[in-house]
């Protein structure tokens, strides 16, 4: 038992930060936080439940409130699950720890069971974030109208902790096979490419077909009956389906007797099976992975002699080299290669559900040159924010950045050749999301190609100019010596910029769009006109990048 | 991205969904101010339509056509209900207005009311008068004159 | 002789400047705005307005605007001894004064509708001849060779100083109505359009001048000022003083007359007044214009607004950016605000009383109306109509404390926000300027080192025998934030074959000496040469030459050990055949077999290093420079390093290495040098050093500032 104690204290300390415990003011301003923290959200959640239900919106009565708990329920959980498998996987085979409890004198067994408890504790803590302060809204709801006792103010405590336990307990049995998975993808690298195109390519395809699942010219005062009959529906049809999920919700509420849920007996009975089945899942999981645990988490660590074939050297231009090593570099650096993903997967999707949304709006004339405007905005927002990495691009080299000097070509082109490929990846998500845009908005396809040019130019600028702070401002050392920095004044200042340039480039923006009667070429003549501005920039920063590079690059200290 | 500026970020994409849904929409009024203000689509070439002549608000002249009996129509369609008549656009139909009934043997004119468009089909040649009123407390009006000449081949 | 240069040069001009003045006062405005201007429309028949045709009218209104560039370049050639002015004056100027002459009559005639003795006809004879005697006078007592080129850059600055003297009626009279109607409000496209230009013109001026000697700046400025206020005074005549509402006591007018009399007398009170005030208050108007009509662009009075506008928003921002006068300080900005009160004061009175006294509603600087407050919503209105009001003499003197208090406030307020905006800017045109100037300096060298480097290149690929050489020449480094210097005036020499080891304590210089032989540093003082190319003026043939270990391995963890070298064989050019031999001896030197193709990140810090050599190694350099190679390495690998040190100076190559282990040293150099605190104590032979005491005795009496004595006693 002692051992298990110390095991579970060692692993806290390192998982999470108790510093602001030490000092009295500390504890006492993060005790206060979390408390307003749980309110504010405890209050938005009741406060969705009572609009819902009044008399205008009428999403559902009072009566049928429950069934929406158990929709956020069922779908809070279920994503719990799923990110609780993951971590957990992590956590008790990959956890770099485990190469230091490997080396105590516990038994593998022992370990498995703190960091179950260890997960667990950290679980809970999370549950007080989001998960508790939501449920707690709802039942306050409740019981505030009547539809349940406000006694279940005080029992739920007691079942939300087994609730919560439930993800936990999954996941320890899920895990193991998914680490099998996981290890088994992870030797091929072909199968992993293949599952992240499938995964990503699913994950496209079904948010697209979402978004084009909303409807034109949604007047929503007058259609608002048949759509809130349509989400009642839906709420019924969660409440009969998701039996698991109203079962737990019943042992949180009660048993349900005509409109009303009471308070019995039964619910403590709902609450011993929570609990049994925590037990007996637990159970599984534990005698599942007691033969197995020590092997898996030990041969996470053993290094893999392949047996790798001698390549063949090769040789490159001078030119060539550069966009080689970059390409490599770049792809197989997480952090770039995901933000290029994210960003340029996300932006297109977010102009498509923006423009779904407004497509469902009839807007007048105002209305439409606001919906150009936040179209430019929301398209250079994400991308400009996203050049902030591009503003670390240099400093990432650590020592070795300083070595373009040392090598016996003109430093400018190599410096250029790093921001290449953020530039050639940004194209196609620019063009998808200025012609997702266009085709909305019913612009020209020739007029809609110049915007694009436009926003290109503005985004290549923003991207020179983070490159510049980066490189006139190196941050070498900070990266050679412990790999990330902190506090990287070129990445904050490039992020400011991003979002002064896309405020301002929106408004210049509104300003030409609503000038579009005015022009005899109409939208051809917009795009002439944001192509001439964001041409100025970029032409102005690139001769600015240049003439620095030329005049001081040689003489910054590394 | 850090986590800051992905939420000042989704803040913004609320904001500009937000922003033109209360500032953007072509606000249709319950109990209108202003009202039938002009005709905003005409279905048919042949209509030339001016205003102030013979004391109309629309005027058009046009032949009879007594070979094609169908072609004697005109559709007609009216901005109403909405603050600014920039913001009617052809497809938003208008609500049923008053109209001048007629006989059809007698007057030699009819007008109906199908799909948002009131048609006027007239019988014979002859000038026509129709006095479209608003459904409500102003009961502002419209006076379109469609005048209908002879076919020539008939002089002739 | 004294006194007929006395008269000559200090009295004459102003005398012309006098005769100037009281001519464009004394005819009547209305009949030149009548005759020009009147109610323009579309339809108007310009015929009508003057006696004489088209063709005509147009040269006589010509005469009549050179006439006063004339007059003033005229007086500026007796103050400013700048060659291109004299050419203008005495080759173009001079014709015009007889032009006028020649076109007395019926210039006289346009003025003043007839051709009648008067004091204007006085006036424009004598501003002819004396324009006349100084030009002639300037002739005889200075020489000024002429030639074609010189023409030809006079014709073209003539051109352009003659643009702001053009009368505010000039376009609308010769050209006519703009061809379209142009929005010029509400920050239409036309409207931007000028706003732009309000930007764009300075900063073109401001580009060609700013290297210009301080007398052509300033002369440049002045002509500029006066220019454009005499073609906005062209609107005003005598009578100004029997009707002072017509006085141009607008914030922007007072601008026009201020800024040419505080460039010309250097006041620098009265500058920062327009410096801080009417700036700001000319970019308001300029955003929000107030002309009646604001639709077509050749209109005298939309020429009139746009001229004094750009004239009060840009100049003072100019003169301080170019350094006429120098940054304001707090100081000044108070003096300023002193002069805006007295301003303030003065047009509030003035206001009152014009329109209590004569029903003539003036509006100066429009803090007796509701201009503003219309714009700025219904608060504003609503403290307008807050009044109090005086009886005096039976007429009421209306004012509008509040408001006008507000007004006031809010004003100094973005005075003195917009204060920080002009430093922002003047900071980036500063920092501008010393990159351009940077880059001037640096295309100088390049120039030259760029015909050095296409004439060495050439030899040498024709040549392939390049000896191995590395000297340093009294060369000296001091850091940009130091004042001290970190290396002083260190000179050795190292020869083909040598293996050069360097040796001091930490912070000796080392390091400094080795980064700046290979690029990493510029350097301060002196020179480095390694095969003979210098590395500041030939940077690419020098690094050519080097292979370069530096203390902290700095390599690319995410590229495969392979990938890395090919990489750098591709930067030097290395061919195919000889990166395969020589990375395959390599390979197996270093035993790498089994890693070379998996990701550095896999390494151990000695594979590293090891890689770090090889890449040194795969171009075959003549000058091989390693900073403390063998720390942190494993007793086999050092005795591998050794041995290809060893190799590649027996192959003709410097070795150059600095490291703390003086055994190795003693073991392998031929030549050491030691350096303490930035100075190269000794450069020796290991040979000399070790017929009389090991290397590390030595070495220790060098450190400790022992060496003379020894060297003294052997």
């Amino acid at each position: 038992m002692n051992q298990i104690k110390t095991l579970v204290l060692l692993q806290l300390k390192d998982k999470i930060d108790f510093s602001s415990l030490i000092d009295k003011k500390t504890r006492i301003r993060t005790v206060i936080f979390a408390i307003l923290k749980f309110l504010i959200i405890t209050a938005v959640s009741f406060l969705i439940m009572f609009f819902s239900c009044i008399e205008i919106i009428n999403i559902f009565t009072p009566f049928e409130s429950p069934r929406a708990l158990i929709l956020v329920m069922s779908f809070l959980l279920i994503l719990s699950i799923i990110s609780c498998t993951y971590d957990l996987m992590k956590n008790l085979y990959f956890a770099e720890d485990n190469r230091v409890l490997i080396t105590l004198p516990v038994n593998s067994n022992l370990i498995f069971i703190s960091k179950i408890i260890v997960f667990e504790i950290y679980e809970l803590k999370k549950s007080f974030s989001f998960l508790i302060p939501i449920t707690f809204g709802c039942l306050l709801f409740l019981a505030l109208r009547g539809v349940a006792s406000f006694a279940i103010l005080i029992w739920c405590w007691l079942p939300m902790l087994f609730i919560i336990t439930i993800p936990v307990v999954v996941g320890a049995v899920l895990s193991i096979p998914l680490m099998y998975i996981y290890r088994f993808v992870k030797k091929y690298t072909v199968l992993q490419l293949i599952l992240f195109a499938a995964l990503l390519g699913g994950g496209i395809a079904g948010i697209v077909y979402l978004i084009n699942l909303i409807p034109e010219n949604i007047n929503l005062m007058s259609q608002w009956a048949p759509i809130s009959d349509f989400i009642g529906e839906f709420l019924l049809s969660v409440e009969t389906k998701m039996v698991p999920f109203r079962f737990l919700i019943e042992a949180l509420i009660g048993e349900k007797s005509g409109v009303s849920y009471h308070f019995t007996w039964w619910i403590l009975l709902k609450t011993l099976v929570i609990i049994a089945f925590d037990v007996v899942v637990l159970l599984i999981g534990y005698f599942t992975s007691r033969p197995l645990f020590f092997k898996m988490m030990a041969k996470n660590f053993e290094l893999n002699k392949n047996e790798k074939k001698s390549l063949k050297n090769r040789r490159l231009s001078k030119h060539w080299t550069f966009i080689n090593k970059e390409f490599k570099i770049n792809i197989r650096t997480i952090e770039i290669s995901v933000n290029y993903l994210i960003v340029y997967i996300v932006v297109p999707l977010m102009i498509l559900l923006l423009n779904a949304l407004y497509k469902a709006m009839d807007t007048r004339e105002l209305g439409n040159w606001l919906i150009y405007t936040f179209n430019m905005l929301i398209i250079c927002l994400p991308m400009l924010a996203s050049n902030a990495l591009v503003a670390t691009y240099y400093s990432r080299e650590g020592r070795a950045a300083y070595l373009k000097k040392v090598k016996p070509i003109y430093a400018l082109y190599p410096l250029f050749v790093k921001i290449l490929f953020n530039m050639l990846f940004s194209i196609p998500s620019v063009f998808a999301s200025c012609y997702i845009f266009g085709n909305s908005a019913e612009i020209n396809p020739f007029a809609t190609l110049l915007i694009a040019i436009a926003v290109l130019l503005l985004h290549f600028g923003h991207m020179i100019w983070s490159a510049m702070l980066d490189i006139m401002n190196p941050q070498n050392e900070q990266y050679a010596t412990t790999g990330i920095t902190v506090d990287n004044p070129n990445e904050n200042f490039s992020t400011i910029l991003a979002f002064i340039i896309s405020i301002l480039f929106a408004v210049i923006s509104y300003k030409i769009f609503s000038e579009v009667n005015l022009y005899h070429w109409g939208m051809f003549a917009v795009g002439i006109r944001l192509m001439i501005v964001s041409g100025i920039f970029f032409g102005g920063i690139l001769m600015l990048f240049i003439k620095r590079i030329k005049a001081y690059y040689y003489e910054i200290q590394g | 991205m850090k986590k800051s500026v992905i939420i000042t970020i989704s803040i913004i994409y609320i904001a500009a969904i937000l922003v033109v849904g209360f500032m953007g929409i072509a606000l249709r009024v319950s109990n209108p101010e202003v009202y039938i203000n002009q005709i905003i689509l005409v279905k048919d070439e042949n209509h030339v339509w001016s205003t102030n002549k013979n004391n109309a608000d629309y005027y058009t002249a046009v032949n009879f056509d007594k070979d094609n009996p169908n072609a004697n129509v005109v559709a007609l369609k009216f901005t109403y209900g909405f603050e600014n008549p920039e913001d009617a656009k052809p497809e938003h139909s208008s609500k049923p207005l008053i109209y001048s009934k007629f006989n059809v043997e007698r007057d030699g004119v009819e007008v109906q009311y199908a799909g948002g468009a009131y048609l006027v089909k007239y019988y014979r040649p002859g000038e026509y008068k129709i006095i479209f009123t608003a459904n409500d407390a102003k009961k502002k009006s419209i006076t379109v004159v469609i005048n209908v000449m002879p076919d020539v081949s008939d002089i002739i | 002789m004294k006194r007929i240069k006395f008269i000559f040069e200090k009295i004459l001009p102003i005398v012309l400047a006098l005769v100037l003045a009281v001519r464009m006062l004394c005819y009547d405005t209305n009949i030149v705005l009548g005759n020009y201007v009147g109610e323009f429309n579309l339809a108007y028949d310009e015929t009508t307005f003057s006696p004489f045709p088209k063709l005509l009218t147009t040269i006589l209104l010509f005469v009549i605007w050179i006439q006063y560039l004339a007059v003033v370049i005229t007086i500026m050639n007796n103050y400013f001894k700048l060659p291109t002015v004299k050419i203008i004056c005495r080759y173009i100027v001079s014709w015009n004064f007889i032009l006028n002459l020649v076109f007395l009559v019926p210039i006289l005639i346009l003025f003043q509708g007839s051709s009648q003795f008067s004091i204007l006809s006085v006036m424009l004879v004598l501003e002819s001849l004396l324009g006349i005697t100084l030009i002639n006078y300037d002739i005889y007592t200075n020489k000024v060779e002429l030639t074609f080129k010189k023409l030809l850059k006079a014709i073209g600055i003539f051109l352009l100083i003659m643009i702001p003297f053009m009368p505010i009626y000039f376009l609308q009279y010769v050209v006519g109505p703009f061809p379209m109607k142009a929005a010029i409000y509400n920050l239409r496209f036309p409207h931007r359009v000028l706003l732009y230009l309000a930007v764009i013109i300075p900063m073109v001026i401001y580009f060609i001048l700013r290297n210009k000697p301080r007398e052509v700046i300033r002369f440049t400025l002045i002509i500029m000022s006066i220019g454009v206020m005499i073609g906005f005074s062209v609107g005003f005549c005598y009578d100004i003083f029997y009707n002072p509402w017509d006085l141009p006591l607008h914030l922007c007018n007072t601008a026009l007359y201020i800024i040419p009399i505080c460039l010309i007398f250097k006041t620098k009170r009265l500058f920062y007044f327009t410096y801080f005030i009417n700036v700001l208050g000319a970019f308001i108007a300029m955003a929000a214009p107030n002309y009646s009509d604001g639709s077509n662009l050749f209109e005298a009075e939309i020429i009139r607004f746009w001229y004094n506008h750009w004239m009060a928003f840009f100049m003072p921002l100019l003169i301080v950016a170019l350094k006429e006068f120098e940054r304001p300080k707090i100081k000044q900005f108070i003096y300023s605000m002193v002069w805006f009160f007295g301003y303030y004061v003065m047009v509030l009175i003035l206001n009152v009383v014009f329109l209590a006294f004569k029903g003539i509603d003036k509006d100066y600087f429009f803090i007796n109306s509701e201009f503003i407050a219309d714009k700025l919503g219904k608060w504003a209105e609503n403290l307008f109509r807050i009044t109090v009001s005086f009886n005096v003499s039976g007429h009421e003197l209306v004012f509008h404390p509040p408001y006008q208090i507000v007004y006031f406030v809010v004003y100094i307020l973005l005075g003195l926000a917009v204060w920080f905006i002009y430093n922002e800017f003047f900071r980036i045109a500063d920092r501008h300027y010393a990159l351009s100037m940077k880059l001037k300096t640096i295309k100088m060298n390049q120039y030259v080192s760029d015909i050095e480097i296409t004439k060495e290149v050439r030899s040498d690929m024709m040549n392939n025998d390049i000896v191995a050489h590395l000297e340093l020449e009294h060369f000296s480094k001091k850091y940009a934030s130091s004042k001290v210097y970190a290396v002083k005036d260190a000179s050795f020499e190292v020869k083909a074959g040598e293996i050069f080891g360097f040796l001091g304590p930490n912070g000796a210089g080392k390091s400094t000496i080795i980064k700046s032989m290979v690029g990493i540093q510029p350097i301060s003082e002196g020179h480095i040469r390694v095969c003979g190319y210098d590395v500041t003026k030939n940077p690419v043939m020098a690094k050519v030459n080097i292979g370069y270990v530096p203390d902290h391995y700095a390599l690319y963890e995410k590229l495969t050990g392979r990938e890395y070298i090919n990489y750098i064989a591709d930067i030097f050019d290395v061919s195919l055949e000889d990166r395969n031999e020589r990375i395959n001896k390599y390979i197996k030197l270093f035993e790498l077999e089994s890693s070379i193709d998996s990701k550095i990140k896999t390494y151990s810090h000695g594979m590293k290093q090891k890689i770090t050599i090889m890449s040194a190694l795969v171009h075959n350099p003549k000058v091989w420079i390693l900073d403390e190679p063998l720390t942190g390495l494993d007793p086999n690998s050092i005795y591998q390093v050794k041995e290809c040190m060893k190799q590649h100076a027996a192959e003709g190559n410097i070795v150059f290495f600095s490291s703390h282990l003086i055994d190795i040293v003693e073991k392998l150099c031929s030549k050491i040098a030691i350096i303490k605190k930035g100075h190269v104590e000794c450069v020796k032979m290991v040979s000399e050093i070790e017929e009389n005491t090991s290397l590390e005795q030595f070495y220790l009496q060098a450190i400790s500032g022992n060496l003379e004595d020894s060297n003294e006693s052997n």
